[in-house]
């Protein structure tokens, strides 16, 4: 019965006036939204050693430890978001029974497992002026070489908390909040035009 | 095109390229290359402007950024820009500026009249003459600000984009004159990140105007040519970020410095695109301050006429841009270094009639090269006063013997007075970093101090003269810089320069030349030509009993304006230190505050304007809001729908239609804005036992419970409904503008507090939707698209949740009820609200399901007595303010609760929430009335007050108005007539009743 619940993503409204397939390169600047991910807080760990296993057991990876990197496994993502806390980013409609399995592993432990999916999307950057794009309004040295691939961040971009994440080849994650993601999308429009921003689909 | 004042070659302009502006309404023609100044002083212009206060002729002085006169408003419309200096003004095709502060024009200026009374405006005497009678203040003041000023304020909004961006470096060079280019290469070169930006069009500074006759070699190549590979290598080097046009105004803490870039102010409107100006928000790890300095003037009599202008501007008019600035020159100078400008007139094929230098026997390898060009040099002399109605024709000199002037006057002849009196550092940045400079006393000028953050300064900004220091300089400050970041800096020999400043000999500080009749009766001898502050005025504070600089800056207007003193200041400050008898060192300077140059407002908003001045959050429900044709509101950053009008409704009418659905038949409401807090946990019973004012720990898992907190004070803060999801896991809503506030409050006390509990708390306000559906009919209309949830009153209990799937989604429903109806609030993930919302409101058509909006939703529950944080309450009420009294725990500790001890928060007569019922029924009070007593009609005032309506509105369950107010001991008055005075003269009398107006027992909710 849940197949026929229609879904729709933050920047629904937006993706539809898409171009359609842009290549990123020097004079364009391509913003996709990747909707329907799932999306798993995960806090727990503290003073506690099982936890980790725990969690390595069922995910079959293990959540980063230093601060601020990720650890990706096939299509899954875990981002360290604080000495307890990370979001875990797996593909549309894998959440829901990574979260049962987690609730239940840690049922005994001090844990949290929330999902926040529907609250969050992700855009992701292409192009040669991403970093530079984002030092507009990002205080953070997105030009400093340490923060690459393996690296996340949170931090703002003009008035909304956003979560970086630096990709292969130029690009950048941006995770938002979906009250924010407009507001986001828009920013990133208008300051990215000298840059050829475009929405890709 | 061609001029008299045009030299036939040399200079940076390019000849080939002619341009064509428009200044005070008259065509004239440049070339690109050129300065709006050096383009009008090529065309024979030499009037720019009428001064501040007296409206006196003036005329170019300097070449950059520290010119005070030639002040212009540039084009217009959307694209004015007021006070643009002319002398930074890069000259484009069709350019349109004309001067400020004089009308028509400079050259006939109506207020010029002003000059034949200058003698009767000594300082302060705007506030000394009409500061009395006080009451007409305000009229005076309207004439006076009218007759000064500079530039006019844009009447129309800024046709221009602005930016910002953040950067960090490991070594920032701010100025790219010869100092700053050694640095940026020594720094460059270590690979370290360097960003170097200067203020002017090219880089090079002092290097953009040498001579073509004394001209050095660096490192074995003539300076042009060793600049342009400079310049090369640097553009070459990946790790190097070139910022020309750009002026480094602000050294904060933390060594984070600020940038205007200005982007296309060089270009011709029409070629504008994109930003127009940057702001560069730096963290550098080091500094190098290479600023340079500012040549001071002379103060003599009548020191201000247009053709008296620094030595300096004019080597640069004359060098760089190829200006004939006259026929005949005179040189005015305590130095050596006006020397080399009057080598560069020479050269330039105009007569220099005669150096006059206060140094009585001047000497020297320079002074020997103007010897041997023939021009006489007058030692031990000075120039006391000057002739010319719009422009200099003569100078009189005097010999000086000590501070006496001796011997007979003597007349030369000129249209260019170059003057030198030194030069001082541009400490600017150095001081803004918090050090504080000191007095060279062997200088005579400010140099930097004892650095307090990251930076070194090299140069001219410290003080260094000759070419080869500020080189070797500027090689060791960012060699340094590097090192010190962490890189390997090889040690580079800086370039050796050749035959560029002979040994210079001293400088005779000359900060006031003597007046024949003295300083206060001879002619004006100006020190801030922008402010028309003369010697006298500084003197007359000096005998009024000024002390302090500061007092003395305010009480003349000293260094103030667009310029902030660059050139008069220094001056000044030594003239008072004279008349008050002291050092220069224990008179000090005042105080250097960022900005270094005006910038402008619409850099500083960037893009925070317009529709991204403020995010706008949204739901998931928006667009079918928006295409419902809804009315939003703003609450905090969320728009949220505030009625849905039907064609040609009222607010009032579709308020009133969206209650009576909620209270008849069924209404649909999007709740999704409130703040949800999912808290787990073992001891999150004991947290919400301790942010909240009631129990519970007995609530029981699938119960909900409505709870308030108080902050320290014991005041309301947020208010909300609590579900208790599981054994160890609640979702706590907060109120729509209070969420991001409570989750951080919590997450403080948590942390700080108690570290010892086990709790998290994880925001979910964003992943749920939620669709509150009210009313009698509301449980038919959800049991159409929920099959797997009992909804019988006996199953599904009033303040109880349940699971199951709403139109197939997964989703926790509420019967939780803000109104005092049946409801019902269903939230489902986000992603999927749309679909669900659909599916209700399909459900629905046949009971005519309403939405509605904040509007309806504020008459419902005021009806029912129910608060609105923020809006009833105001950070000064406590829950038994509000009559809540049951919903605080004496059993438990809880954040607030000691201060509710207080007596203050104990007493009895308090202002209390209280129902009013206006006596005509018809009459809405305007929320925010005040209350006074009804036997004070009659009373004189001041009346006492008694409190004031917070909530009040038609209530169309009831047919008549009601309202929510806060009264002093409100609820022991009740029963008793109010009088709400308003300011347009009514007089509304309102009855104290209880604030439940509707069903008291609550029978409809628990329907």
């Amino acid at each position: 019965m849940r197949d026929t619940v229609r879904k729709e993503s933050p920047l629904i409204r937006l993706r539809l006036d898409a171009s359609g397939a842009a290549t990123p390169g020097d004079s364009i600047l391509v913003a996709q939204e990747r909707p329907f991910l799932g999306h798993l807080n995960i806090r727990g760990g503290r003073g506690d050693a099982r936890f980790a296993a725990t969690i390595a057991r069922v995910l079959g990876m293990a959540l980063p430890i230093a601060p601020n990197t990720v650890v990706c496994d096939r299509d899954r993502v875990a981002y360290w978001l604080g000495p307890d806390e990370w979001l875990l980013v797996t593909p549309a409609g894998g959440d829901t029974v990574i979260a049962d399995s987690l609730r239940e592993a840690l049922r005994d432990a001090f844990s949290a497992v929330t999902e926040v999916g529907s609250g969050q999307t992700v855009i992701v950057l292409q192009g040669r002026y991403v970093r530079e794009l984002l030092s507009k309004e990002c205080p953070l040295d997105l030009l400093s070489p340490s923060f690459g691939p393996s690296a996340c961040a949170q931090t703002r971009l003009a008035k909304a908390s956003v979560l970086l994440r630096p990709l292969e080849a130029d690009g950048m994650e941006l995770i938002v909040r979906r009250s924010f993601a407009e507001y986001v999308w828009a920013w990133l429009s208008d300051a990215g035009a000298e840059y050829g921003f475009r929405a890709g689909t | 095109m061609t001029s008299g004042h045009r030299l036939a070659e040399g200079g940076r302009i390019d000849r080939l390229k002619p341009l064509a502006f428009t200044f005070n309404g008259r065509r004239y023609g440049g070339f690109a290359g050129d300065t709006l100044a050096s383009a009008l002083l090529a065309s024979g212009v030499t009037l720019v402007a009428r001064s501040w206060k007296y409206h006196r002729p003036r005329g170019v002085v300097g070449a950059g950024v520290e010119e005070p006169n030639a002040i212009v408003q540039l084009e217009s419309g959307a694209f004015s820009v007021p006070n643009a200096r002319a002398t930074e003004v890069s000259l484009y095709e069709g350019l349109t500026a004309r001067s400020v502060n004089c009308w028509p024009g400079p050259e006939i200026d109506f207020m010029a009249l002003v000059q034949l009374f200058s003698g009767l405006m000594p300082a302060g005497f705007y506030y000394k003459t009409f500061m009395w009678p006080r009451r007409l203040w305000k009229k005076y003041e309207h004439y006076i600000r009218k007759a000064s000023g500079l530039g006019e304020a844009p009447a129309v909004a800024d046709a221009s984009t602005y930016d910002k961006m953040n950067a960090y470096c490991d070594v920032l060079v701010a100025g790219a004159g010869p100092a700053g280019l050694a640095a940026a290469l020594a720094a460059g070169r270590s690979g370290a990140r360097v960003i170097v930006a200067d203020e002017q069009a090219e880089f090079g500074g002092s290097l953009l105007s040498l001579g073509s006759a004394p001209l050095p070699r660096i490192g074995g190549r003539a300076a042009g040519h060793w600049l342009d590979a400079a310049l090369r290598e640097l553009r070459a080097m990946p790790n190097v970020r070139m910022l020309p046009r750009s002026t480094v105004f602000g050294y904060h803490d933390a060594n984070y410095l600020t940038i205007a870039e200005r982007r296309h102010d060089h270009l011709p409107l029409g070629e504008r695109a994109g930003c127009r100006e940057r702001i560069w928000r730096v963290r550098a790890r080091r500094v190098v301050l290479a600023t340079g300095a500012i040549e001071r003037p002379l103060v003599f009599g009548n020191n201000d006429r247009p053709g008296i202008m620094l030595a300096s501007a004019a080597s640069t008019y004359v060098n760089r841009y190829g200006v004939r600035l006259a026929s005949r020159a005179v040189v005015f100078t305590n130095n050596d270094s006006a020397y080399g400008s009057a080598l560069d007139l020479y050269h330039a094929g105009i007569e220099v009639a005669a150096i006059v230098d206060s140094r009585r026997s001047p000497g020297g390898e320079v002074v020997q090269k103007v010897r041997d060009a023939s021009i006489e040099i007058i030692g031990g002399s000075v120039v006391v006063d000057t002739r010319g109605r719009r422009h200099l024709s003569a100078v009189r000199v005097v010999q000086m013997d000590g501070e006496r002037l001796t011997g007979r006057p003597r007349h030369i002849e000129c249209g260019l007075l170059a003057m030198s009196g030194g030069w001082s550092p541009v400490v600017h940045l150095h001081a803004q970093s918090g050090a504080r400079p000191r007095f060279d006393v062997a200088r005579a000028c400010f140099v930097p101090g004892e650095a307090i953050q990251g930076e070194r300064s090299a140069g001219a900004c410290n003080g260094t003269f000759d070419l080869e220091s500020c080189m070797g300089e500027g090689a060791a400050a960012g060699a340094q810089a590097a090192a010190l970041s962490g890189f390997v800096a090889r040690a580079t020999k800086p370039p050796a320069v050749e035959a560029s400043a002979p040994k210079a000999q001293p400088l005779q500080p000359l900060w006031l030349v003597p007046s024949p009749r003295g300083v206060s009766r001879g002619p004006r001898q100006f020190v801030d030509f922008q402010n028309d502050v003369s010697a006298s005025d500084i003197a007359l504070a000096a005998r009024e009993g000024y002390r302090s600089i500061e007092h003395v800056k305010r009480y003349t207007a000293l260094g103030f304006g667009t310029d902030q003193g660059k050139l008069g200041n220094i001056n000044g400050m030594a003239i008072l230190a004279r008349e008050l008898g002291q050092e220069i060192s224990a008179t000090g300077t005042t105080t250097f505050r960022p900005n270094y140059t005006p910038v402008t407002f619409g850099a500083i908003a960037g893009r925070d304007v317009g529709e991204l001045f403020e995010p706008v959050r949204t739901t998931a429900l928006h667009a079918w809001h928006e295409e419902r044709g809804a009315v939003f509101e703003n609450v905090g950053q969320w728009k949220r729908p505030r009625y849905f009008p039907r064609d040609g409704e009222s607010m009032h009418e579709a308020v009133r239609r969206e209650c009576l659905a909620a209270r008849n038949g069924v209404a649909i409401m999007d709740a999704s804005t409130l703040g949800k807090i999912d808290i787990q946990g073992p001891d999150a019973a004991t947290f919400l036992d301790l942010v909240y004012t009631n129990a519970w720990r007995k609530l029981a898992a699938g119960r909900c419970r409505y709870g308030i907190m108080l902050d320290e004070n014991g005041m309301v803060m947020d208010d909300g409904v609590t579900t208790r999801l599981a054994e160890n896991r609640y979702l706590m809503t907060t109120t729509t503008g209070g969420a991001a506030r409570v989750l951080a409050w919590m997450e403080r006390w948590l942390q700080t507090e108690w570290p010892n509990l086990k709790v998290y708390n994880t925001s979910v306000t964003d992943h749920y939707a939620t669709a509150a559906i009210v009313g009698p009919r509301s449980r038919e209309v959800l049991s159409a698209v929920c099959s797997d949830i009992d909804l019988s009153a006996a199953a599904f209990p009033f303040m109880s949740c349940r699971q199951g799937a709403v139109a197939g989604a997964a989703a926790r429903v509420m019967r939780i009820s803000f109104s005092g109806e049946l409801a019902y609030e269903v939230n489902v993930p986000a992603n999927e609200a749309r679909h669900v919302w659909d599916a209700l409101l399909a459900a629905g058509a046949a009971n005519g399901i309403t939405p509605y909006g904040t509007e309806a939703m504020h008459v419902l529950r005021a009806e029912k007595g129910y608060i609105i944080v923020g809006q009833d309450t105001d950070g000064s009420v406590t829950p038994a303010d509000l009559g809540m009294e049951w919903l605080v725990s004496k059993d438990k500790d809880f954040i607030g609760r000691r201060s509710l001890l207080r007596p203050d928060t104990a007493r009895d007569d308090r202002k209390q929430l209280v129902g009013l019922l206006s006596e005509d029924p018809s009459v809405v009070i305007p929320e925010g009335s005040q209350l006074v007593d009804d036997a004070s009609a009659s009373a004189s005032a001041p009346v006492p007050m008694l409190g004031h309506v917070t909530s009040s509105y038609e209530s169309p369950a009831l047919g008549r108005s009601i309202a929510l107010a806060l009264v002093k001991a409100g609820r022991r008055r009740t029963g008793e007539m109010l009088l709400a005075p308003l300011r347009d003269g009514r007089r509304i009398r309102a009855r104290i009743v209880s604030p439940v107006f509707l069903d008291p027992e609550g029978t409809r909710q628990n329907a």
